[in-house]
């Protein structure tokens, strides 16, 4: 809040006679200035904390020879001690976010002190058990201190360190896993927080997706863990996951409807591999009766374009022609986002609508795309498609600033 | 008063953790056996990475027969696998079978551990490809090249600690 900001307005508001210059006195008494000042610096070490970090890795990577191996050893053990000790120093006196990244700094080190061993001792790593390892000291201080600098870290370490595992050993680290989700999972669950429910489910989304690519399953599997994911939104007594959980689930599905319209209107389906439906289908409609029941358990009318999406249309390359499938795939697109949208407006929710809007928009984008681009030579049809985008979502925007006006949203 | 001390013992036991890493290396030199293996050739593309030198060795392929257990095993990607080793008569440590599960060994032989995976071979599937974890030396930068010109024909010694830790004594052109 800014003062400056307030007198003036509080100005506008004495000379329509809503409020005396004695209360606006009082009420600015109420801000003082200090807190703003406090959140300006406060960013500054942390972003000093990022550069000598990022100092600290580069000094290791650069290997530095002439220090005997026992010598660089006490130097990296002096360093991590130095600061949790000055980290603690700092945070006891009420200096929060030095004293935080102080310690970020010292959980820093102490894996670089680990790759850095590997590196003076030839110690090859066989999986990512490092990053394991590494994320302990991230976990005690996130439930000491519940602060979100070490969530965003621990999230950092444990996806990364399974994209590492992934990447380099062709693995999947299942301790690390396990990992995100008691630690990552567990504190989202105990401390609820918008931003953090999201961070843990599209970081769950991703471990799941490198397990499925890893192993070697059919990715429309990751398919049904997106309607698994709807699924649980339903049924799930937690609020804080309810939205991430039906959002990336629908975002999942709706990727999925995406890429297959792609592959089956090109000609790359030839080798298009369906996941055994003795298995898929069974998994499939368990979901399907859950999400119907979890529906009614809540009372509310089950629409049945929300489960539209999740239909496994793609079944149908084996008695039509794929170019057919693909096609009912951009109309289920097409309906799916209009009724995403006409709900949103029904609702008069920003974000049910803003999210609408944008599922709309690249539907409508990608039809054009690939309907227009062999008909037309190409800078018309980007000029074109361009001038369609503005037109629709000017048309949109302005729809939703007329609901939104009259009584503002009701629920968000 | 444990919230107070919470952060030292932390502190603590990553220290500990970290001594352990080194202390666990030098305890190789002291209990270790010291083998020697033949490297061999490998894609000059990729044996360079700035501040390491990737080698291959004698030893990290062998024909599926020599696997004693279910190959089928080895199509799922790579397998833990115990590989015996036993000198031959110039002293190069070199495969006398794959394991699934681990085997009891002669005086002479040693067994390692490495990740197992099926490749084609010369003209058919039956090749294993196996990483130990050694694959990697690390060199100070911009030393490497050098020893770039020598990888393909080196011995490397190493030393095999009796509870299976592993590593790279030195290399000899």
């Amino acid at each position: 809040m800014n003062k400056q900001w307030m007198r003036k307005e509080g100005q506008k508001w004495i000379a329509d006679n809503i409020i005396s210059e004695d209360q606006l006195d009082l009420i600015l008494e109420r801000y003082p200035d200090s807190n703003d000042n406090r959140k300006v610096t406060g960013v500054l070490p942390i972003l000093a904390s990022v550069l000598i970090g990022i100092g600290i890795l580069s000094f290791i990577a650069s290997n530095w020879g002439e220090i005997s191996p026992i010598a660089r050893l006490s130097l990296l053990i002096v360093f991590m001690l130095g600061f949790y000790y000055s980290g603690e120093r700092y945070l006891k006196t009420g200096h929060r976010s030095l004293g935080t990244s102080l310690n970020l700094l010292g959980i820093i080190t102490f894996g670089a002190s680990i790759i850095l061993l590997g590196q003076t001792f030839n110690l090859n790593a066989v999986d990512a058990r490092l990053f394991v390892f590494w994320s302990l000291p991230a976990i005690f201080y996130l439930f000491r201190d519940r602060h979100r600098l070490y969530f965003f870290l621990l999230g950092l370490l444990t996806v990364g360190g399974q994209f590492y595992s992934i990447s380099e050993f062709q693995s999947f680290s299942y301790l690390l896993c396990i990992v995100f989700i008691v630690a990552v999972g567990g504190f989202v669950f105990l401390y609820p927080s918008t931003l953090k429910s999201w961070v843990f489910t599209i970081g769950f989304s991703i471990q799941v997706l490198m397990f499925i690519t890893v192993n070697d399953i059919n990715l429309l599997w990751f398919f049904l863990v997106g309607f698994a994911l709807f699924t649980s939104s339903l049924w799930l007594e937690k609020k804080v996951f309810k939205q991430p959980f039906n959002r990336v689930g629908t975002l999942i599905a709706f990727g999925f409807a995406y890429g297959l319209y792609f592959l089956l209107t090109n000609e790359f389906s030839a080798d298009f591999d369906l996941p055994n439906p003795y298995l898929y289908i069974p998994v499939l409609v368990v979901l399907f009766a859950l999400s119907v029941l979890g529906k009614r358990m809540e009372n509310i009318y089950m629409h049945a374009w929300e489960l539209l999406i999740f239909m496994p249309f793609f079944y149908l390359v084996k008695v039509t022609d794929p170019l057919i499938v693909g096609i009912v795939y951009l109309i289920i697109m097409f309906v799916y986002s209009g009724f995403k949208l006409a709900e949103g407006y029904r609702n008069e929710s920003r974000s049910q609508i803003n999210f609408g809007i944008i599922l709309f928009l690249l539907v409508c984008l990608m039809g054009y795309f690939n309907l227009a681009w062999s008909f037309i030579p190409k800078s018309i049809f980007f000029l074109l498609g361009g001038v369609l985008l503005f037109i629709l979502n000017a048309f949109l925007q302005r729809k939703k600033k007329q609901i939104l006006k009259n009584g503002g949203p009701h629920h968000d | 008063m444990t919230k107070k001390r919470g952060w030292m013992i932390a502190a603590l036991l990553q220290v500990l953790f970290l001594i352990f890493i080194a202390g666990s290396y030098y305890s190789i030199d002291y209990f270790g056996k010291e083998i020697k293996i033949k490297t061999v050739p490998v894609d000059p593309r990729d044996l360079l990475y700035g501040d390491y030198v990737t080698l291959r060795y004698d030893i990290s392929t062998t024909p599926l027969k020599n696997y004693k257990g279910n190959a089928d095993e080895l199509d799922r990607g790579q397998q833990k696998a115990y590989v015996v080793l036993q000198p031959n008569k110039e002293g190069y440590y070199v495969i006398k079978n794959v394991y699934s599960k681990k085997p009891d060994v002669t005086n002479n032989q040693v067994v390692l551990t490495a990740k197992a995976e099926k490749v084609w071979g010369e003209n058919s599937f039956d090749q294993i490809q196996l990483t130990y974890g050694f694959e990697r030396y690390y060199v100070q930068e911009n030393t490497g090249k050098e020893l770039e010109q020598q990888a393909k024909d080196m011995d490397v010694i190493i030393s095999v600690a009796p509870w299976g830790a592993h590593k790279i004594v030195e290399l000899n052109p």
